[in-house]
Protein backbone atom coordinates (compact mmCIF):
# COMPACT_ATOMS: atom_id res chain seq x y z
CA UNK A 1 0.00 0.00 0.00
CA UNK A 2 1.01 3.39 -0.47
CA UNK A 3 1.94 5.55 3.01
CA UNK A 4 3.40 8.48 3.79
CA UNK A 5 7.14 7.80 5.32
CA UNK A 6 9.69 9.69 7.05
CA UNK A 7 13.23 9.33 5.35
CA UNK A 8 15.28 11.12 7.73
CA UNK A 9 15.19 15.06 8.79
CA UNK A 10 13.43 17.39 6.49
CA UNK A 11 12.84 14.49 3.92
CA UNK A 12 9.63 13.13 3.10
CA UNK A 13 8.51 10.07 0.32
CA UNK A 14 5.55 8.48 -0.52
CA UNK A 15 6.32 4.56 -0.24
CA UNK A 16 5.07 0.98 -0.76
CA UNK A 17 5.19 -0.70 2.47
CA UNK A 18 3.54 -4.17 3.93
CA UNK A 19 0.03 -3.42 4.63
CA UNK A 20 -0.70 -3.71 8.50
CA UNK A 21 -2.31 -6.84 10.13
CA UNK A 22 -4.59 -7.50 12.98
CA UNK A 23 -1.98 -8.47 15.95
CA UNK A 24 -4.18 -8.63 19.00
CA UNK A 25 -7.86 -9.65 19.22
CA UNK A 26 -8.70 -6.34 20.02
CA UNK A 27 -7.33 -4.60 16.77
CA UNK A 28 -9.29 -3.75 13.76
CA UNK A 29 -8.30 -2.12 10.21
CA UNK A 30 -9.95 0.80 9.23
CA UNK A 31 -9.47 1.87 5.20
CA UNK A 32 -8.20 5.86 5.49
CA UNK A 33 -10.86 7.68 3.42
CA UNK A 34 -9.42 10.63 4.54
CA UNK A 35 -6.22 12.10 7.22
CA UNK A 36 -4.71 15.47 7.80
CA UNK A 37 -1.37 17.25 8.27
CA UNK A 38 -0.76 18.62 11.70
CA UNK A 39 1.65 21.14 13.37
CA UNK A 40 3.02 18.43 15.68
CA UNK A 41 3.90 16.66 12.71
CA UNK A 42 6.28 18.95 11.72
CA UNK A 43 8.34 18.54 14.73
CA UNK A 44 8.62 14.70 13.54
CA UNK A 45 9.98 15.66 10.36
CA UNK A 46 12.37 17.97 11.43
CA UNK A 47 13.74 15.52 13.38
CA UNK A 48 13.18 17.74 17.00
CA UNK A 49 11.61 14.34 18.35
CA UNK A 50 13.94 11.58 19.22
CA UNK A 51 13.56 7.84 18.13
CA UNK A 52 12.02 8.26 15.02
CA UNK A 53 12.62 5.46 12.31
CA UNK A 54 13.54 5.85 9.07
CA UNK A 55 10.51 4.59 7.09
CA UNK A 56 7.89 5.63 9.70
CA UNK A 57 4.80 6.19 8.23
CA UNK A 58 3.06 9.81 9.57
CA UNK A 59 0.24 10.88 10.19
CA UNK A 60 -2.51 10.59 13.26
CA UNK A 61 -6.00 12.38 12.88
CA UNK A 62 -7.54 10.20 10.14
CA UNK A 63 -11.29 9.03 9.45
CA UNK A 64 -11.92 5.40 7.55
CA UNK A 65 -13.69 2.62 7.24
CA UNK A 66 -13.48 -0.74 9.27
CA UNK A 67 -12.17 -3.29 6.85
CA UNK A 68 -11.49 -5.97 9.28
CA UNK A 69 -11.93 -6.70 13.22
CA UNK A 70 -10.05 -8.53 15.57
CA UNK A 71 -12.13 -11.29 17.23
CA UNK A 72 -12.15 -9.29 20.28
CA UNK A 73 -13.91 -6.23 19.49
CA UNK A 74 -17.77 -5.63 20.05
CA UNK A 75 -18.41 -2.23 19.10
CA UNK A 76 -17.56 -2.45 15.74
CA UNK A 77 -18.40 -4.38 12.34
CA UNK A 78 -16.93 -4.45 8.88
CA UNK A 79 -18.38 -1.29 6.82
CA UNK A 80 -18.82 1.05 9.66
CA UNK A 81 -17.70 4.62 9.01
CA UNK A 82 -15.77 5.75 11.80
CA UNK A 83 -13.03 8.14 13.43
CA UNK A 84 -9.99 7.06 15.31
CA UNK A 85 -8.69 9.52 18.16
CA UNK A 86 -5.14 9.90 17.79
CA UNK A 87 -3.65 8.98 21.04
CA UNK A 88 -4.03 4.88 22.05
CA UNK A 89 -5.75 4.68 24.96
CA UNK A 90 -6.59 1.00 26.64
CA UNK A 91 -10.05 2.01 28.57
CA UNK A 92 -9.42 -0.01 31.32
CA UNK A 93 -6.15 1.55 33.45
CA UNK A 94 -6.65 4.10 35.82
CA UNK A 95 -5.75 7.16 33.98
CA UNK A 96 -8.05 5.99 31.29
CA UNK A 97 -10.99 5.37 33.67
CA UNK A 98 -10.53 8.99 34.86
CA UNK A 99 -10.66 10.06 31.34
CA UNK A 100 -7.29 11.05 31.12
CA UNK A 101 -6.89 8.99 27.58
CA UNK A 102 -2.70 10.49 26.93
CA UNK A 103 -1.57 9.07 29.71
CA UNK A 104 -2.62 5.21 29.28
CA UNK A 105 -0.24 2.76 30.90
CA UNK A 106 -0.98 0.34 28.19
CA UNK A 107 -1.09 1.71 25.04
CA UNK A 108 2.98 2.14 24.61
CA UNK A 109 4.63 -1.47 23.95
CA UNK A 110 7.74 -0.18 24.57
CA UNK A 111 7.27 2.29 27.86
CA UNK A 112 10.91 1.82 28.71
CA UNK A 113 12.15 3.95 25.39
CA UNK A 114 10.58 6.72 27.06
CA UNK A 115 11.77 6.52 30.46
CA UNK A 116 15.83 6.06 28.74
CA UNK A 117 14.95 9.21 26.71
CA UNK A 118 13.04 11.35 29.04
CA UNK A 119 12.51 9.89 32.85
CA UNK A 120 9.27 8.78 32.51
CA UNK A 121 6.62 6.38 30.23
CA UNK A 122 4.42 8.43 27.75
CA UNK A 123 1.39 7.53 26.48
CA UNK A 124 1.08 6.22 22.56
CA UNK A 125 -0.41 7.60 19.62
CA UNK A 126 -0.12 7.06 16.22
CA UNK A 127 2.78 7.92 13.49
CA UNK A 128 4.63 8.75 16.21
CA UNK A 129 8.31 8.17 17.46
CA UNK A 130 8.97 4.89 18.63
CA UNK A 131 9.09 6.42 22.23
CA UNK A 132 5.59 7.20 21.57
CA UNK A 133 4.82 3.37 20.53
CA UNK A 134 6.10 3.35 17.11
CA UNK A 135 2.70 2.76 15.60
CA UNK A 136 2.40 3.54 12.13
CA UNK A 137 0.37 6.58 10.90
CA UNK A 138 -2.70 7.74 9.04
CA UNK A 139 -1.23 8.94 5.89
CA UNK A 140 -1.40 5.37 4.27
CA UNK A 141 -4.45 3.56 2.77
CA UNK A 142 -4.87 1.46 6.18
CA UNK A 143 -4.07 1.60 9.33
CA UNK A 144 -4.00 -0.97 12.30
CA UNK A 145 -6.49 0.26 15.05
CA UNK A 146 -5.53 -0.90 18.86
CA UNK A 147 -8.29 -1.34 21.77
CA UNK A 148 -10.41 -0.65 18.51
CA UNK A 149 -13.24 -0.93 21.14
CA UNK A 150 -12.02 2.05 23.01
CA UNK A 151 -10.18 4.24 20.48
CA UNK A 152 -12.78 4.61 17.34
CA UNK A 153 -16.06 6.23 17.07
CA UNK A 154 -19.14 5.64 14.84
CA UNK A 155 -19.64 9.08 12.36
CA UNK A 156 -23.16 9.60 12.25
CA UNK A 157 -24.76 9.78 9.38
CA UNK A 158 -25.37 13.65 9.22
CA UNK A 159 -21.53 14.42 9.98
CA UNK A 160 -19.21 14.29 6.29
CA UNK A 161 -15.74 12.68 6.61
CA UNK A 162 -14.54 15.91 6.33
CA UNK A 163 -15.98 17.31 9.23
CA UNK A 164 -15.51 14.01 11.46
CA UNK A 165 -11.85 14.31 10.16
CA UNK A 166 -10.77 16.86 12.52
CA UNK A 167 -12.23 15.52 15.77
CA UNK A 168 -9.75 12.95 15.21
CA UNK A 169 -7.63 15.50 17.46
CA UNK A 170 -8.30 19.31 16.55
CA UNK A 171 -10.94 19.35 18.16
CA UNK A 172 -10.94 17.15 20.86
CA UNK A 173 -7.63 18.86 21.51
CA UNK A 174 -8.68 22.54 21.90
CA UNK A 175 -11.86 21.35 23.18
CA UNK A 176 -9.86 19.85 26.27
CA UNK A 177 -7.69 23.17 26.17
CA UNK A 178 -10.89 25.54 26.94
CA UNK A 179 -12.56 22.68 29.45
CA UNK A 180 -9.71 21.85 31.45
CA UNK A 181 -8.43 25.40 31.57
CA UNK A 182 -11.61 25.91 33.34
CA UNK A 183 -13.18 28.16 30.72
CA UNK A 184 -16.72 29.75 31.95
CA UNK A 185 -18.99 32.07 30.89
CA UNK A 186 -17.88 35.78 31.15
CA UNK A 187 -14.74 34.82 30.78
CA UNK A 188 -11.78 36.83 28.16
CA UNK A 189 -10.09 33.79 26.76
CA UNK A 190 -6.87 34.19 24.77
CA UNK A 191 -5.63 32.01 22.72
CA UNK A 192 -1.92 31.67 21.44
CA UNK A 193 -1.86 29.93 17.96
CA UNK A 194 -4.69 29.84 15.03
CA UNK A 195 -3.66 26.88 13.88
CA UNK A 196 -6.57 23.86 14.06
CA UNK A 197 -6.07 23.42 17.07
CA UNK A 198 -6.15 27.08 18.10
CA UNK A 199 -9.56 27.96 16.11
CA UNK A 200 -11.67 24.46 17.97
CA UNK A 201 -9.97 25.96 21.30
CA UNK A 202 -11.60 29.42 20.29
CA UNK A 203 -14.60 27.90 19.36
CA UNK A 204 -14.94 26.01 22.09
CA UNK A 205 -14.23 28.97 24.37
CA UNK A 206 -17.23 30.76 23.03
CA UNK A 207 -19.62 27.29 23.27
CA UNK A 208 -19.01 27.23 26.81
CA UNK A 209 -19.87 30.51 27.29
CA UNK A 210 -16.05 32.59 27.09
CA UNK A 211 -18.02 36.63 26.96
CA UNK A 212 -14.40 37.68 24.47
CA UNK A 213 -12.25 35.29 22.72
CA UNK A 214 -9.21 36.81 21.52
CA UNK A 215 -7.01 34.78 19.29
CA UNK A 216 -3.00 35.65 18.53
CA UNK A 217 -1.50 34.88 15.53
CA UNK A 218 0.78 36.93 12.68
CA UNK A 219 -0.87 35.28 9.70
CA UNK A 220 -3.97 37.71 8.69
CA UNK A 221 -6.10 34.48 6.91
CA UNK A 222 -5.69 32.98 10.07
CA UNK A 223 -6.52 35.52 12.61
CA UNK A 224 -9.89 36.45 9.66
CA UNK A 225 -10.83 32.19 10.30
CA UNK A 226 -10.66 32.83 13.78
CA UNK A 227 -12.56 36.00 13.93
CA UNK A 228 -15.33 34.93 11.10
CA UNK A 229 -15.51 31.38 13.04
CA UNK A 230 -15.24 31.49 16.68
CA UNK A 231 -16.30 35.27 16.53
CA UNK A 232 -12.96 36.15 18.04
CA UNK A 233 -10.93 39.75 18.31
CA UNK A 234 -7.33 39.32 17.00
CA UNK A 235 -4.01 40.49 17.78
CA UNK A 236 -1.52 40.19 15.07
CA UNK A 237 1.78 39.78 17.73
CA UNK A 238 4.17 41.06 15.02
CA UNK A 239 2.40 44.47 15.28
CA UNK A 240 2.24 45.19 18.93
CA UNK A 241 2.93 44.29 22.43
CA UNK A 242 0.80 41.48 23.58
CA UNK A 243 0.93 41.69 26.86
CA UNK A 244 0.25 45.54 26.80
CA UNK A 245 -2.45 44.89 24.48
CA UNK A 246 -4.12 42.35 26.07
CA UNK A 247 -3.87 44.04 29.46
CA UNK A 248 -5.72 47.57 27.85
CA UNK A 249 -8.51 45.22 26.09
CA UNK A 250 -9.27 43.57 29.01
CA UNK A 251 -9.58 46.94 31.89
CA UNK A 252 -6.09 46.16 33.69
CA UNK A 253 -6.48 42.38 34.00
CA UNK A 254 -5.60 39.94 31.30
CA UNK A 255 -7.28 36.92 30.35
CA UNK A 256 -9.13 34.72 32.66
CA UNK A 257 -7.83 31.80 30.45
CA UNK A 258 -5.03 32.11 28.75
CA UNK A 259 -4.37 28.73 26.07
CA UNK A 260 -1.21 27.97 24.21
CA UNK A 261 -1.40 26.34 20.89
CA UNK A 262 1.51 26.86 19.04
CA UNK A 263 3.89 24.45 20.57
CA UNK A 264 7.56 24.43 19.44
CA UNK A 265 6.14 26.60 16.05
CA UNK A 266 6.03 29.47 18.29
CA UNK A 267 8.40 32.26 17.16
CA UNK A 268 9.30 35.01 19.42
CA UNK A 269 10.08 38.56 17.50
CA UNK A 270 12.68 40.31 17.79
CA UNK A 271 15.82 39.54 20.14
CA UNK A 272 14.12 36.85 22.06
CA UNK A 273 13.96 35.02 18.60
CA UNK A 274 17.53 35.64 17.94
CA UNK A 275 17.92 34.07 21.62
CA UNK A 276 15.73 31.49 21.24
CA UNK A 277 17.61 30.13 17.46
CA UNK A 278 20.79 30.11 19.35
CA UNK A 279 19.88 28.51 22.57
CA UNK A 280 18.63 25.69 19.98
CA UNK A 281 21.16 25.33 17.75
CA UNK A 282 23.18 24.75 20.48
CA UNK A 283 21.15 22.51 21.85
CA UNK A 284 20.73 23.86 25.26
CA UNK A 285 17.45 23.45 25.21
CA UNK A 286 15.13 21.76 22.45
CA UNK A 287 11.59 23.83 22.86
CA UNK A 288 10.57 27.17 21.73
CA UNK A 289 8.74 28.43 24.54
CA UNK A 290 8.05 32.44 23.56
CA UNK A 291 3.79 31.64 23.57
CA UNK A 292 4.07 29.59 26.59
CA UNK A 293 6.23 32.75 28.60
CA UNK A 294 3.65 35.55 27.02
CA UNK A 295 0.47 33.67 28.05
CA UNK A 296 2.12 33.66 31.69
CA UNK A 297 3.26 37.13 31.90
CA UNK A 298 -0.43 37.77 30.00
CA UNK A 299 -2.77 35.82 32.18
CA UNK A 300 -4.59 38.05 34.79
CA UNK A 301 -3.36 36.83 38.74
CA UNK A 302 -5.25 33.77 39.85
CA UNK A 303 -5.90 32.79 36.30
CA UNK A 304 -5.25 29.59 34.51
CA UNK A 305 -3.03 28.72 31.90
CA UNK A 306 -3.13 25.78 29.32
CA UNK A 307 -0.34 24.46 27.19
CA UNK A 308 -1.44 22.26 24.39
CA UNK A 309 1.38 22.65 21.85
CA UNK A 310 3.64 19.79 21.64
CA UNK A 311 6.62 19.85 23.19
CA UNK A 312 9.17 17.44 23.89
CA UNK A 313 11.98 18.59 25.99
CA UNK A 314 13.53 21.07 28.14
CA UNK A 315 13.08 25.03 28.21
CA UNK A 316 14.37 28.04 30.00
CA UNK A 317 13.49 31.80 30.74
CA UNK A 318 10.48 30.16 32.49
CA UNK A 319 8.88 32.76 34.63
CA UNK A 320 8.43 30.34 37.61
CA UNK A 321 8.18 33.57 39.49
CA UNK A 322 4.85 35.03 37.47
CA UNK A 323 3.10 32.09 37.89
CA UNK A 324 4.00 31.55 40.96
CA UNK A 325 3.27 35.34 42.65
CA UNK A 326 0.32 35.92 39.98
CA UNK A 327 -0.87 32.80 41.82
CA UNK A 328 -1.78 31.09 38.42
CA UNK A 329 -2.89 27.48 37.77
CA UNK A 330 -1.04 25.80 34.82
CA UNK A 331 -2.28 22.74 33.21
CA UNK A 332 -0.95 20.68 30.06
CA UNK A 333 -1.82 17.59 28.41
CA UNK A 334 -1.58 15.64 24.85
CA UNK A 335 -5.37 15.16 23.98
CA UNK A 336 -7.63 13.02 25.74
CA UNK A 337 -9.59 12.87 22.95
CA UNK A 338 -11.41 10.04 23.68
CA UNK A 339 -13.55 12.08 26.75
CA UNK A 340 -14.80 14.79 24.25
CA UNK A 341 -15.18 12.86 20.47
CA UNK A 342 -18.62 11.56 21.23
CA UNK A 343 -20.24 14.48 22.31
CA UNK A 344 -18.22 16.27 19.85
CA UNK A 345 -19.67 14.78 16.84
CA UNK A 346 -22.95 15.49 17.91
CA UNK A 347 -22.52 18.63 18.25
CA UNK A 348 -21.32 18.79 14.51
CA UNK A 349 -24.68 16.51 13.76
CA UNK A 350 -26.82 18.88 15.21
CA UNK A 351 -25.04 22.52 13.62
CA UNK A 352 -23.44 23.37 16.89
CA UNK A 353 -19.97 23.00 15.69
CA UNK A 354 -18.44 23.41 12.82
CA UNK A 355 -14.91 21.78 11.47
CA UNK A 356 -14.84 22.13 7.62
CA UNK A 357 -13.06 25.68 7.46
CA UNK A 358 -9.80 24.18 8.64
CA UNK A 359 -9.20 22.22 5.65
CA UNK A 360 -7.77 24.60 3.05
CA UNK A 361 -6.20 22.09 1.18
CA UNK A 362 -7.44 18.47 -0.50
CA UNK A 363 -5.12 16.15 -2.48
CA UNK A 364 -4.67 12.81 -3.16
CA UNK A 365 -1.83 11.24 -0.52
CA UNK A 366 0.72 11.24 -3.47
CA UNK A 367 1.10 14.32 -3.38
CA UNK A 368 1.72 14.50 0.47
CA UNK A 369 5.47 15.81 0.53
CA UNK A 370 4.19 19.21 -1.19
CA UNK A 371 1.24 19.61 1.04
CA UNK A 372 3.49 19.24 3.95
CA UNK A 373 5.72 22.04 2.24
CA UNK A 374 2.38 24.00 1.62
CA UNK A 375 1.26 23.85 5.62
CA UNK A 376 4.88 23.81 7.12
CA UNK A 377 5.45 27.43 4.86
CA UNK A 378 1.71 28.32 5.51
CA UNK A 379 1.68 29.03 1.85
CA UNK A 380 -1.43 29.99 0.07
CA UNK A 381 -3.48 30.31 2.93
CA UNK A 382 -2.99 27.27 4.49
CA UNK A 383 -4.50 25.95 7.99
CA UNK A 384 -4.64 22.31 7.47
CA UNK A 385 -4.12 20.17 4.28
CA UNK A 386 -6.49 17.06 4.07
CA UNK A 387 -4.64 13.73 1.95
CA UNK A 388 -7.08 11.13 0.50
CA UNK A 389 -5.56 7.75 0.03
CA UNK A 390 -7.58 6.40 -2.48
CA UNK A 391 -7.61 9.79 -4.81
CA UNK B 1 47.82 -3.28 38.27
CA UNK B 2 50.25 -0.28 38.56
CA UNK B 3 49.50 2.37 40.98
CA UNK B 4 49.22 5.00 37.47
CA UNK B 5 46.50 2.99 35.67
CA UNK B 6 44.83 2.55 38.76
CA UNK B 7 44.63 6.19 39.44
CA UNK B 8 43.57 6.98 35.90
CA UNK B 9 41.00 4.17 35.78
CA UNK B 10 39.63 5.93 38.63
CA UNK B 11 39.74 9.35 37.35
CA UNK B 12 38.23 8.36 34.48
CA UNK B 13 35.20 6.58 36.27
CA UNK B 14 34.99 9.59 38.11
CA UNK B 15 34.98 12.00 34.87
CA UNK B 16 32.51 9.64 33.12
CA UNK B 17 30.30 9.87 36.51
CA UNK B 18 30.28 13.73 36.29
CA UNK B 19 29.87 14.00 32.76
CA UNK B 20 26.68 12.32 33.33
CA UNK B 21 25.67 14.72 35.96
CA UNK B 22 26.52 17.39 34.09
CA UNK B 23 24.35 16.40 31.37
CA UNK B 24 21.30 14.99 32.88
CA UNK B 25 21.02 18.49 34.36
CA UNK B 26 21.64 19.82 31.18
CA UNK B 27 18.90 17.83 29.48
CA UNK B 28 16.55 18.50 32.16
CA UNK B 29 15.77 14.72 32.30
CA UNK B 30 14.54 13.12 35.47
CA UNK B 31 17.20 12.16 38.34
CA UNK B 32 14.72 8.94 38.71
CA UNK B 33 17.72 5.84 38.98
CA UNK B 34 17.51 2.34 39.36
CA UNK B 35 19.74 0.81 41.82
CA UNK B 36 20.20 -2.93 41.92
CA UNK B 37 18.61 -3.24 44.98
CA UNK B 38 15.18 -1.38 44.80
CA UNK B 39 11.26 -2.81 44.17
CA UNK B 40 10.16 -2.32 40.75
CA UNK B 41 6.46 -1.37 41.10
CA UNK B 42 3.18 -0.83 38.66
CA UNK B 43 -0.42 -0.09 39.89
CA UNK B 44 -2.84 -2.25 38.41
CA UNK B 45 -6.46 -1.19 38.28
CA UNK B 46 -7.59 -4.63 39.89
CA UNK B 47 -8.46 -5.21 43.09
CA UNK B 48 -5.54 -6.19 45.00
CA UNK B 49 -7.28 -9.91 46.52
CA UNK B 50 -8.00 -10.38 42.53
CA UNK B 51 -4.25 -10.55 41.92
CA UNK B 52 -2.93 -12.61 44.74
CA UNK B 53 -5.70 -15.43 43.51
CA UNK B 54 -5.01 -14.87 39.90
CA UNK B 55 -1.42 -14.41 39.91
CA UNK B 56 -1.52 -12.93 36.13
CA UNK B 57 0.68 -15.69 34.36
CA UNK B 58 4.05 -13.23 33.73
CA UNK B 59 4.73 -13.07 37.28
CA UNK B 60 3.62 -16.25 38.35
CA UNK B 61 6.23 -17.60 35.61
CA UNK B 62 9.00 -15.86 37.97
CA UNK B 63 7.09 -16.56 41.36
CA UNK B 64 10.27 -18.61 42.73
CA UNK B 65 12.93 -16.40 41.56
CA UNK B 66 11.03 -12.84 42.77
CA UNK B 67 10.57 -11.18 46.06
CA UNK B 68 6.67 -10.00 45.53
CA UNK B 69 4.35 -8.16 47.57
CA UNK B 70 0.76 -7.34 46.58
CA UNK B 71 -1.25 -4.28 48.77
CA UNK B 72 -4.04 -2.03 48.11
CA UNK B 73 -3.24 1.22 46.04
CA UNK B 74 -4.67 4.65 47.65
CA UNK B 75 -8.02 6.39 46.56
CA UNK B 76 -9.21 3.73 44.77
CA UNK B 77 -6.39 2.55 42.19
CA UNK B 78 -6.62 -0.96 42.67
CA UNK B 79 -3.37 -2.83 43.99
CA UNK B 80 0.54 -1.64 44.11
CA UNK B 81 2.71 -4.83 43.07
CA UNK B 82 6.02 -4.83 43.60
CA UNK B 83 8.52 -7.19 42.60
CA UNK B 84 12.41 -7.77 42.73
CA UNK B 85 14.51 -10.42 41.64
CA UNK B 86 16.16 -12.76 44.39
CA UNK B 87 19.29 -13.87 44.18
CA UNK B 88 18.62 -16.72 42.63
CA UNK B 89 17.04 -15.02 39.62
CA UNK B 90 19.50 -15.59 36.67
CA UNK B 91 19.51 -13.87 33.60
CA UNK B 92 22.43 -14.18 30.84
CA UNK B 93 23.35 -10.49 31.24
CA UNK B 94 23.45 -10.17 34.72
CA UNK B 95 21.66 -8.20 37.16
CA UNK B 96 20.51 -5.44 34.52
CA UNK B 97 19.13 -7.96 32.73
CA UNK B 98 17.21 -10.11 35.62
CA UNK B 99 15.34 -6.31 36.87
CA UNK B 100 14.81 -6.19 33.47
CA UNK B 101 12.76 -9.22 32.88
CA UNK B 102 11.19 -8.57 36.24
CA UNK B 103 10.07 -5.04 34.79
CA UNK B 104 8.75 -6.30 31.46
CA UNK B 105 6.79 -9.28 33.46
CA UNK B 106 5.20 -6.56 35.79
CA UNK B 107 4.09 -4.65 32.92
CA UNK B 108 2.49 -7.81 31.08
CA UNK B 109 0.97 -8.67 34.23
CA UNK B 110 -0.56 -5.51 34.45
CA UNK B 111 -1.66 -5.37 30.64
CA UNK B 112 -3.02 -8.67 31.00
CA UNK B 113 -5.22 -8.03 34.24
CA UNK B 114 -6.56 -4.69 33.18
CA UNK B 115 -7.34 -5.15 29.34
CA UNK B 116 -6.92 -9.07 29.05
CA UNK B 117 -3.58 -8.77 26.44
CA UNK B 118 -0.07 -7.08 25.75
CA UNK B 119 -0.38 -5.43 23.16
CA UNK B 120 1.99 -6.01 20.39
CA UNK B 121 4.16 -3.10 18.60
CA UNK B 122 3.49 -2.71 14.60
CA UNK B 123 5.16 -4.60 12.39
CA UNK B 124 7.81 -1.51 10.82
CA UNK B 125 7.20 -0.26 7.76
CA UNK B 126 10.56 0.71 7.18
CA UNK B 127 12.54 -0.64 4.26
CA UNK B 128 15.70 -0.03 6.29
CA UNK B 129 17.05 -1.74 9.25
CA UNK B 130 17.74 0.66 12.18
CA UNK B 131 21.00 1.02 13.25
CA UNK B 132 21.28 0.32 17.44
CA UNK B 133 23.44 3.93 17.49
CA UNK B 134 20.58 5.87 15.98
CA UNK B 135 18.69 4.97 18.96
CA UNK B 136 21.61 5.64 21.36
CA UNK B 137 22.11 8.93 19.95
CA UNK B 138 18.83 10.02 20.08
CA UNK B 139 18.34 8.63 23.50
CA UNK B 140 21.44 11.07 24.51
CA UNK B 141 19.87 14.21 23.45
CA UNK B 142 17.59 15.49 20.21
CA UNK B 143 16.70 13.50 17.34
CA UNK B 144 17.86 16.34 15.12
CA UNK B 145 20.97 15.04 12.93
Amino acid sequence: MKALCWEGAGRLAVRDVPEPRIRNDQDMIVKVTATTACGSDLHLIDGHVPAMRRGEVLGHEFVGEVVETGPAVRRHKVGDRVVVCSVIGCGRCWYCADDQWSLCDNGNPDPDLGRAIWGYEPGAAYGHSRAMGGFRGAHAEYVRVPFADYGAFPVPDEVDDISALFVSDSAPTGWMGAHLGGVKPGDVVAVWGCGAVGQMAACAAALLGADRVIAIDRHPERLAMAAEHAGAETIDYTATDVCAELRERTGGRGPDVCIEAAGMQAQASGLERFYDGIERRLRRRSDRSSAVREAVYACRKGGSVFVLGFFTGTTDKFPLGALMNKGLTLRAARTHGQRYIPMLLQRIARGELDTRHLATHRMPLKRAPRGYELFKHRKDGCVRVVFHPAA
Amino acid sequence: MKPTVAFAALAAGLAVGVARRMKARATGRAPCGDDAGRWLTVTVNRPPELLSKHLPEPLARLRNSIELRIQTAPGGRGAEVAARPRNGLSAAGGPQEARQAVRTALREAKALAETGEVLLPDEPAAARPVRPETVTAHAAGEGRR
